[in-house]
């Protein structure tokens, strides 16, 4: 034994020795250290991957331990994560910007240098850069969703329309801020409080904003509790939310299947930007209302939906790098996201005041507020408030029907600022 | 001053007519769905009401009683109190439980018992 391991030593001082002249320990051991994260950090801007990697363990704090909205929050801190470990290269933000965007470069469009040179989350990033994911998303949302209380009280549609007020007045406040219209609209689209929404809108018109813009729209859907609650209380009297509203009448099987062929056809035929988005919500609401294709609305609803769901909120997360995050743009589009939203909630809320001074039954203010998307919760909140009134008050099925309503009327909203500005 | 300068960079009647403009068709095309809709429901609902019209049973010439008229898949305000209170004690497990297990008591004075044991009969 002893001879053996003698023998190995020796070779192993020979192996050395003849290759001493091409190896230099010293050159080496910096090279490693050079491409350590940790040394990374205390070069040049690395303290902003420190604080961008903080950024991501608060977001899935506030997804996994408060539970704000954690199916998509949860992947898109961990995508942030990824993205800004230093030195991982797992998402190459100047492939897109710099090659992928640019008209000057060889490879301005080319998906088939992502998908030679591109990592991974580069690779799963192409189905959000060519819109795919959102509509997908939105095919499992419309199975999903109940469009009946909109057929029963088709006059939710003006409060759906209504709240997409905060979206143009953001708009504006954004233009004001020095944001080009590009930009204005993407940040404005926040307002519609519909995650797909925003992420496609934002791809096709201002994709270097992606990441905040996505990360606004999700965080501040999970607060609609939290930011609608005051906006209500405050533009409303006791005697307006204590209204109880007469019960909606029965919806047809009929009404039910022919509602999404109808809304698409006539959408479409108005506004052709926003078919992609409305197309898919009403297959995917056919699907369940139909009734003859059970595989497929399940199908939708579930596996499809989650895969979806990993790919776009993993993808997204990625976007938000430290060079695009931290900027003082970023703290702007965080607040007008707000000022979109409380925009939204006070449009519908004094949209349906101006309607009671016209109709004979009245309808109770708090259903305006669910106009923003944030579906279920909007109508939700509604509910919660208007039973706080009034204990006899059941406003959730009254506030669906402006909730759905809003999840058109955004996409709608996304068409025609698409039509102006794409 | 930056803003100042920002505020002036802007072209505002372009702003505003893209806002006015785009809120302007959001609420236009969601209105035209709202005509959709009501044209469609009372469509539906007249010829729903048609349909039950052909259903229902022929009104009987005078003599017959009032409830004889009424469609027969109609419950009455009663009836669909009763389910409803019936659904909800349900679903609150108010119930009692039955053991489902049927038992025989035996009687030997009984008719049936003396036909199936003869011998006791006389």
């Amino acid at each position: 034994m002893k001879r053996i391991l003698c023998f190995l030593s020796m070779l192993l001082l020979v192996t050395v020795g003849c290759f001493a002249d091409s190896f230099d320990f010293g050159e080496a051991s910096s090279k490693f250290l050079d491409s350590m994260g940790l040394v990374q950090i205390f070069q040049g801007e690395g303290w902003k991957y420190l604080v961008m990697v903080a950024l991501a363990c608060f977001l899935l704090f506030l997804a996994i331990k408060k539970q704000y909205e954690p199916l998509l929050l949860l992947p898109i801190a961990f995508g942030m994560l990824l993205t800004n470990l230093p030195g991982a290269n797992m998402f190459h933000t100047e492939m897109w910007n710099d090659e992928f965007l640019n008209p000057a470069s060889e490879y301005y469009h080319s998906y088939r240098h992502v998908l030679a040179e591109g990592g991974l989350l580069d690779v799963l990033y192409i189905g959000v850069k060519a819109g795919i994911y959102p509509c997908l998303i939105f095919i499992g949302v419309g199975a999903m969703t109940d469009f009946g209380p909109l057929i029963a009280n088709p006059k939710s549609f003006l409060l759906g329309a209504a709240a997409q007020l905060g979206i143009f007045i953001t708009f504006i406040t954004a233009h004001a801020l020095g944001f080009d219209s590009q930009e204005a609209a993407s940040i404005g689209i926040i307002g519609g409080a519909d995650g797909p929404t925003s992420i496609f809108l934002t791809t096709k018109l201002a994709p270097h904003l992606l990441g905040p813009i996505a990360i606004a729209a999700y965080s501040y859907m999970a607060l609609v509790p939290v930011i609608q609650p005051p906006i209500m209380r405050l533009l409303t009297t006791k005697k307006e939310r204590m209204i109880e509203m007469k019960q909606l009448r029965t919806v047809s099987k009929t009404e039910k299947i022919i509602f999404p062929i109808a809304i698409t056809i006539v959408v479409a035929f108005i506004l052709p930007d926003a078919a992609p988005l409305i197309g898919c919500l009403m297959l995917g609401n056919l699907m369940k209302e139909s009734g003859v294709v059970d595989r497929l609305a399940k199908t939708v609803q579930n596996e499809l939906m989650n895969i979806v769901v990993i790919f776009l909120g993993t993808t997204v997360g990625a976007t938000a790098t430290a060079s695009t995050f931290l900027d003082i743009r970023t703290i702007s589009i965080l607040c007008m996201g707000i000022v979109a939203f409380g925009v939204a909630t006070a449009g519908g809320i004094i949209f349906a005041k101006i309607m009671n001074l016209f109709l004979k039954e009245k309808i109770n203010p708090l259903i305006g507020s669910a106009g923003v998307s944030a579906v279920p919760m909007a109508a939700r909140v509604s509910q919660t408030e208007g039973q706080k009134a009034n204990p006899h008050n059941f406003l959730l099925m009254h506030a669906m029907g402006p909730n759905v309503a809003g999840v058109i009327g955004s996409a709608v909203a996304a068409g025609i600022l698409l039509s102006m500005l794409g | 001053m930056v803003n100042v300068s920002i505020l002036a960079d802007v072209v505002w009647a372009d702003a505003w007519a893209r806002t006015g403009m785009g809120f302007g068709v959001v609420f236009s095309v969601l209105l035209i769905l709202v005509f959709v809709l009501v044209a469609f429901g009372l469509f539906s609902r007249i010829k729903g009401k048609k349909h039950t019209q052909a259903q229902a049973p022929q009104p009987a010439p005078l003599k017959a009683a009032p409830q004889a008229v009424a469609p027969a898949a109609t419950a009455s305000d009663a009836d669909k109190a009763a389910i409803a209170t019936a659904l909800y004690l349900y679903f609150q497990n108010v119930h009692d439980e039955e053991s489902n297990v049927i038992t025989i008591q035996h009687n030997a004075n009984s008719a049936w018992h003396r036909e199936l044991n003869p011998r006791l009969a006389h």
